[in-house]
């Protein structure tokens, strides 16, 4: 897992945390920046809803500021704090049972990005990613996307990498099968 | 190997995680297997356009952007009543410290233009956890003290902000009145959208970082940063709720439901949080 190179290296993020830690309000301030943007972005793909996605990042950072004097290694803060935030996300269809999922609006209509995803292909690629049962899209998003390996997903899932591996393959089939029902669809209504 | 169980291993292969032996395994199969080769070949695309996926804007984290535009109604209206929130909070906690500190009447503190506008206009309910209070007795302090002036440029985020200036800044006395302000600016940092980190550097301008003793435990920077993330909360659930449906009563119920436990947290937490961090400061000050 890359650290952001606001967080520094390795070394420095670990020295964040361990002044964080030991009640620098600084360092715990330049140790949540550096790392809202990652979570942001994971929360914002699991849920497909920006509201939802700020509401999970909240939380999320609440429960890691409470707990994070009872963090052992510093080393493990952010497989740790991606696992709250994963596990938050995965919780909501139990919570919001009654709300549909909505389609992707992933970008400001001001913003360049914007312009990027009107690219059909990448549009659909979006939304058979959106479709996905959350316990698989949460797989593609770690790996495919923010490009973590197997060890590191294990951590943050809870499971053995040889699970990683199993349940990777299956999300990766179930998505490549929706994405191509998606695509064929756009065929035949052109 | 048959074509179930390399579909099964494609994945890996992908990633370069199978063993040598699987690998080469697997390599030989899809040589003389076009149905496998173009599933492999359809999964490496959909891999390949995975990864090239636009960033998601982080539209929390462009204050350029976000102020080139209007802010929305709701937005100046929960704006003022976090602040009159906080300085009601802060008044009170501040006159609390004042009366072991300081023996000398003074006039109340400066109440900026904002929240008097807006509480005037009755623009945004008060939390209940701000009228709940006990009444703000006038502050005791030497001096009058203004509110300092809010900066017209977004704070930069670059090196500066980073580890490498984390350095905490030399210590210095700062009076508890002006503890006030600071914690006041970081409440309307956190209400104008800022982040917990925003709000943080904005106390820390004002007032050195509390480096209390591991024993006492009484107050933990951590918890003013959980105290600035509800006020944020707030803000969010406010905003949700005046652009989807304009009124609260027709919010939905579990949203509804949210926002007063939002409320319920502010006033159980907020006194508390900011009465631990003055008397840290407090305590420093004494030494």
């Amino acid at each position: 897992m890359n650290v952001p190179e606001s967080c520094g290296d390795q070394t420095t993020q670990a020295s964040l945390v361990q002044a964080a830690r030991d009640g620098d309000a600084q360092a715990l301030g330049a140790l949540l920046d550096c790392h809202r943007p990652l979570i942001l972005a994971v929360a914002w793909r699991l849920t497909g809803d920006r509201d939802a996605a700020e509401d999970v990042v909240q939380e999320a950072l609440v429960r890691t500021l409470r707990a994070l004097p009872g963090l052992r290694e510093a080393a493990a803060f952010r497989p740790w704090l991606l696992r709250i935030t994963v596990r938050l996300c995965l919780s909501l269809p139990r919570r919001m049972a009654t709300q549909a999922a909505p389609l992707p609006e992933l970008t400001d209509p001001d913003t360049p990005e914007s312009l990027l995803l009107q690219s059909e292909r990448t549009r659909l690629i979006e939304a058979a990613l959106l479709r996905l049962p959350p316990r698989h899209r949460v797989l593609l998003i770690l790996r495919d996307v923010e490009d973590l390996s197997y060890a590191e997903m294990a951590d943050v899932l809870g499971c053995s990498s040889n699970a990683v591996k199993v349940r990777l393959s299956r999300a990766r089939e179930l998505f490549r099968q929706r994405a191509r029902g998606l695509l064929c669809e756009e065929v035949e209504d052109a | 190997m048959n074509c179930r169980h390399v579909r099964r291993d494609l994945s890996a292969y992908l990633d370069g995680e199978l063993e040598p032996r699987r690998h080469a395994d697997l390599r030989a199969h899809l040589d003389g297997c076009a149905g496998c080769s173009e599933v492999l070949r359809e999964l490496r695309a959909l891999h390949s356009e995975l990864r090239s996926l636009p960033t998601v804007p982080l539209l929390a984290h462009a204050p350029a952007a976000a102020r080139a535009r209007p802010a929305p109604v709701w937005r100046s209206m929960t704006v003022a009543a976090a602040a009159v929130e906080l300085v009601v909070l802060a008044v009170w906690v501040g006159a609390g410290l004042s009366r072991h500190t300081t023996t000398a009447p003074m006039p109340a503190i400066a109440t900026p233009p904002v929240p008097q506008v807006a509480a005037a206009a009755g623009a945004a309910p008060s939390p209940p956890g701000a009228r709940a209070m006990r009444p703000a007795a006038p502050l005791r302090h030497p001096r009058v003290v203004r509110r300092p002036e809010r900066p017209t440029t977004p704070p930069q985020r670059s090196a500066a902000n980073g580890p490498a200036d984390s350095t905490p800044p030399p210590h210095k006395t700062v009076p508890p009145a002006q503890q006030v302000v600071a914690v006041y600016e970081a409440g309307l940092t956190l209400a104008e959208g800022g982040s917990v980190g925003d709000a943080l550097r904005t106390l820390c301008r004002e007032v050195p970082p509390v480096r209390p003793p591991v024993e006492d435990g009484a107050f933990a920077p951590q918890a003013l940063a959980a105290m600035g993330n509800l006020s944020h909360a707030r803000v969010i659930y406010e905003g949700r709720l005046t652009r989807l449906t304009g009124t609260a009563d027709e919010l939905p119920i579990a949203d509804r439901a949210r926002l007063a436990a939002c409320d319920k947290m502010l006033v159980r937490d907020q006194p508390t949080v900011l009465a631990m961090y003055l008397a840290a400061k407090e305590r420093e000050l004494d030494e």
